[in-house]
């Protein structure tokens, strides 16, 4: 802040701040992180409070366990802040949403660490972009937003082929693609629904559930079950071959903000509106049982999750702390990178 | 008359950069801008410790302050449910509620936006009264709702019958909402225009709620051939219709196209719309838009200089009144005519013609019955203008009249005398000072002009004056105005309502303005049923009958009259509304086929004279389509006064008994 730190008369307080240029980012809040089989992974941030509510994304190649890191660089800025974002076949091409409602497709040359450069920017939401899954990799993506619409587009040419306006009433927090599908994929609502769609048909093919509160976030466990977390906390879970039937599995303290299942596991790590970590097993009862819980590695809210694609007891998280984080769930005491 | 103006703002999906979104809005000569208070995906406890980083949003010294307050409209985190099942949702999203409402106090924005989502509102009510209540900026509270339910669309499954029932559920969220928070009038809806276009009744009633402002999505605009943003005929009607009733434009969602543009249609669409200027009525109106008055009492006060000047500038009524007048000498003539063929010979079959072949060799006795001057008495004469009415009607039908103006304001009696000596001297203009309805005068009138009614008809006692102003008038004499009748229809309007609640502040009970009728030209307002007749005086009246059949006459020998009156009206509900009092109206046969009328169907064209009234009802009825609302109106007298009582019964609800004994207004003998 070049000219903040002139002496400025003291009545000019308000003129001064006004008018002087910041650096270009003061402070991030990340809110996900995925990554690819390749091990290289993907880390949105946003900044929510400051000045300028702009994003970045960070791409960061495959890190050993037990090197100590510093938050990555921030390889692509971005005007707005961004929700959620995924790599498209390999890990020099991601498309990212954006708060504008844009959703852009950025790729670099060979090597991670070249320059990031925006293929292609589409703005067609008419609220922030806050969830994305691919339904055909490297071809079909799926977003949904604040606008309550989803959106099906081709991105090879970043078109969108099916535009589901009203999807929901309010807004759509989360899609989540029906595994072993390409066309079958749920959403979740503020407006308590989730509810299913087949990307061939125009209207949902059912409504999953009627929550009594707004849905947060959704998972597939598997080609039939859902697992899905509410305002109020409340983690259920619904059978697509028993609709309208939701079992609570268990409730938090505070909103459910994310849910990652691993793949080809029946574990599940869940994330609220607060800085605690809790991992589950789900056994054929469904019943939760808790393996672990952590609510040290980062002060403030837990935001994204994603587990290791070598070590199957490895989980990475980032928070609003602007910290990256690596539990071990196998043992009971996590380490800190 | 700020609707001559349209005024547009820009919603942002976000705002990264405030200073350049507002100079960029401001660029493009948008008003202002709608903007999230807090990052919407800022989500924060206000219970723990964790994740409180101290700001919750960005630094207020970005803007200076007179941005702060007339450039943003604040909007509220779209996921606010306050009216949510679970109790702890509900109390967390309260903390954040009041924490952006204070926020946004701080800043003094103008306006602030909140989002309704169902009928369940009590909670968010609740929040927001208490803001209102403690809160001393004058900050509204802009009320967002869809024009049609999406989830209701699809949970009826049936398509092909469009069914109201889309249209009517977002309409019951914001109408349940402003029950709720008493019909404040800080509180306004904002509703988004939709791409299909509803039935032109759910239209309507919207056009009865306090519309603040319309949502225009990017997405209902298509590109013409030059490339530019247009919207459809349907939508560009709407949207001005929208503007006319002072709404102002929110251009929203996605830039699919340069936002400049689509200001730009907008302010053309404004420009090129039908030119109203050709109405005297509207063009009059303008700037009196739902601006309440109290009915003026002409009979227990003196009118001033300047109401006699601004009601003498109607065009059209003293017109209608001359053609009256020279209606009635004409008839008066032919009558006279005729009776004196009868007097002189006894032939039983004489026409016009003959009788004018005749007329020239007729004796002195009939030539003389025939060229008496015809005695015109103009009642309430004012500064003159019936006086002028009817020499006029005299010189146009050749007739000879004899003019007495009688009028009590000794104001006005002064500018008669100044007329009758400077500029009707040769004329025969008579002026009277006095009561119409304790004068004696000889010779008695052949035709009795007066101009004695009241938005509400006979609200300002025209029947009293005119009953006790008979004796003036021949057996068989000429009453202008002969009939009139009031009348009123049901109407929606929350404006309305809240403005006649709050408009005295120093009456000492807020009740009993709504127990009074208030002169307004409604324009924010809804008509729920048909106008319909309420009460009709004829004149000269008939008096009452005794219990044998034989009329009542005075110790002047007049008729008795009886001017009360009680009428039952009915209405059946067309679609579900809540109804805030009745418009009222009336019309007037003069003589002969010449009326006046504010009934909106057969209004006098260009006659500026009459707003119509708006008569409130304490408690606004929330009516379901196929009920039937029953009103009864009474007009009361004692020997002092006149007024009006009412009451609205709709199934097994009623609304108290309205002015009982007058109590709140009367009309002043």
């Amino acid at each position: 802040m070049e000219n903040c730190n002139k002496i400025i008369p003291p009545h000019l307080n308000a003129e001064a701040y006004r008018t002087c240029i910041p650096e270009i980012n003061t402070r991030s809040y990340f809110d996900y992180i995925h990554i690819n089989a390749e091990g290289t992974s993907l880390i949105g941030c946003s900044e929510l409070t400051g000045r300028n509510w702009n994003g970045a994304v960070s791409v960061c190649s495959k890190w050993s366990d037990k090197k100590s890191r510093m938050p990555p660089k921030k390889d692509i800025d971005l005007t707005s802040g961004s929700a959620d974002g995924c790599f498209i076949d390999s890990s020099y091409k991601v498309l990212l949403g954006e708060d504008s409602g844009a959703l852009s497709i950025w790729s670099t040359a060979v090597n991670a660490w070249d320059n990031w450069i925006e293929e292609m920017s589409v703005a067609e939401h008419d609220g922030a972009v806050l969830a994305l899954d691919c339904l055909v990799p490297g071809q079909e993506y799926v977003t949904v937003g604040e606008d309550g619409n989803m959106k099906v587009w081709d991105i090879s040419d970043l078109i969108c082929v099916r535009n589901y306006v009203g999807a929901h009433s309010r807004a759509i927090y989360d899609v989540s693609v029906r595994p072993q599908s390409d066309a079958n994929l749920a959403t979740g609502s503020l407006d308590y629904y989730a509810s299913l769609w087949d990307h061939n048909i125009a209207k949902p093919v059912l409504d999953l559930a009627k929550n009594d509160c707004g849905i947060r976030c959704l998972q597939w466990l598997d080609e039939n079950r859902l697992f899905f977390g509410d305002e109020a906390g409340a983690l259920s879970m619904i059978d697509v071959r028993t609709p309208k039937h939701v079992t609570k599995l268990t409730e938090f303290p505070a909103p459910v903000h994310k849910i990652c299942c691993q793949s080809g596991s029946d574990r599940v790590s869940v994330c609220c509106d607060n800085n605690v970590l809790s991992v589950y097993e789900f056994d054929e009862d469904c019943k939760l049982k808790m393996i672990y819980e952590n609510s040290r590695l980062h002060n403030n809210n837990i935001r994204g999750m994603a587990w290791d694609v070598e070590d199957k007891n490895v989980l990475h998280t980032v928070g609003w702390d602007s910290e990256i984080r690596v539990h071990n769930i196998g043992s009971a005491d996590p380490r800190v990178c | 008359m700020s609707h001559h103006e349209i005024s547009c703002g820009l919603e942002y999906i976000t705002t990264p950069n405030l200073q350049e979104c507002l100079s960029e809005a401001l660029q493009s000569s948008y008003a202002f801008i709608v903007m999230p208070i807090v990052h919407p995906r800022f989500r924060r406890s206000h219970q723990s410790s964790v994740g409180t980083v101290g700001g919750f949003s960005r630094s207020d010294m970005l803007l200076a302050s007179q941005d702060w307050n007339s450039r943003i409209v604040g909007k509220l985190s779209h996921y606010l449910d306050l009216d949510s099942e679970s109790p702890i949702i509900r109390q967390r999203h309260e903390d954040c509620l009041n924490e952006e409402l204070t926020y946004s106090r701080g800043l003094g924005l103008p306006a602030v936006m909140l989002s309704l989502h169902s009928t369940n509102v009590s909670n968010l009510a609740r929040n927001v009264l208490s803001y209102l209540d403690t809160s001393h900026h004058p900050t509204l509270i802009w009320s967002y709702v869809p024009m049609f339910c999406q989830r209701t669309l699809r949970d009826q499954e049936s398509e092909e019958n469009e069914n109201i029932e889309v249209w009517d559920e977002p309409w019951r969220w914001w109408s349940t909402f402003h029950e709720r928070i008493n019909w404040d009038k800080r509180v306004g809806v904002v509703v988004e225009i939709p791409a299909n276009l509803p039935p032109q009744e759910i239209l309507k009633r919207w056009l009865g709620e306090p519309i603040k402002a319309i949502v225009v999505p990017t997405s209902l605009f298509h590109n013409n051939k030059k490339g530019y943003p247009v919207l459809s005929r349907a939508h560009q009607q709407l949207v001005v219709e929208m503007i006319e009733h002072e709404a102002q434009v929110i251009v929203s969602g996605a830039r699919r196209s340069n936002i400049e543009y689509y200001l730009q249609y907008l302010y053309r669409l404004w420009k090129k719309r039908p030119y109203i200027a050709d109405d005297p009525m509207l063009s009059y109106a303008k700037g009196w838009e739902d601006y309440l008055q109290i009915p003026l009492q002409p009979l227990a006060d003196n009118l001033d200089t300047h109401t006699y000047n601004v009601f003498e500038k109607d065009p059209i009524k003293y017109d209608q009144y001359q053609k009256a007048i020279a209606q009635a000498l004409t008839d008066i003539q032919k009558k006279r005519k005729g009776e004196s063929i009868n007097n002189e010979s006894l032939s039983a079959s004489t026409d016009i013609i003959n009788s004018d072949t005749k007329e020239s060799g007729q004796g002195d006795n009939a030539l003389k019955e025939i060229d008496k001057a015809i005695t015109v008495m103009v009642l309430g004469a004012g500064r003159g203008p019936l006086v002028r009415a009817t020499l006029n009607a005299a010189d146009i039908t050749q007739s000879k009249v004899k003019v007495v103006a009688v009028e009590k304001n000794p104001c006005a009696v002064v500018v008669l005398t100044a007329l009758a000596k400077e500029v009707w001297h040769n004329r025969d203009v008579t002026v009277i000072p006095g009561d119409m309805r304790q004068i004696n005068l000889s010779p008695k009138a052949d035709i009795i002009v007066s101009e004695l009614l009241g938005s509400w008809g006979d609200n300002e006692l025209s029947p009293e004056c005119l009953d006790g102003a008979a004796g003036l008038l021949k057996s068989a004499g000429i009453s202008i105005p002969r009939e009139y009748s009031s009348y009123v229809a049901p109407i929606s309007s929350a404006r309305l309502w809240a403005a006649a609640k709050v408009a005295n502040v120093t009456s000492c009970q807020m009740e009993k303005n709504l127990e009074t009728l208030w002169v307004v030209y409604m324009q924010n307002k809804h008509d729920i049923g048909e106008i319909k007749p309420v009460f009709t005086f004829e004149h000269p009246a008939k008096g009452v009958k005794d219990h044998k059949g034989k009329e009542v006459l005075d110790y002047r020998g007049l008729p008795v009259t009886d001017n009360r009156r009680s009428t039952v009206l009915s209405w059946e509900v067309k679609q579900d509304n809540v109804m805030h009092g009745f418009g009222g109206y009336f019309d007037c046969l003069l003589y002969g086929k010449e009326m006046i009328s504010i009934v909106p169907s057969t209004h006098s064209p260009g006659m500026i004279s009459w707003f119509p009234v708006f008569i409130p009802i304490k408690t606004p009825l929330r009516v379901k389509k196929g009920e039937t609302i029953k009103a009864t109106f009474w007009r009361c007298r004692n020997p002092r006064k006149v007024w009006y009582e009412w009451i609205v019964e709709v199934g097994i609800r009623a609304t108290p008994m309205h002015n009982n004994n007058g109590r709140s207004s009367e009309m002043l003998l």
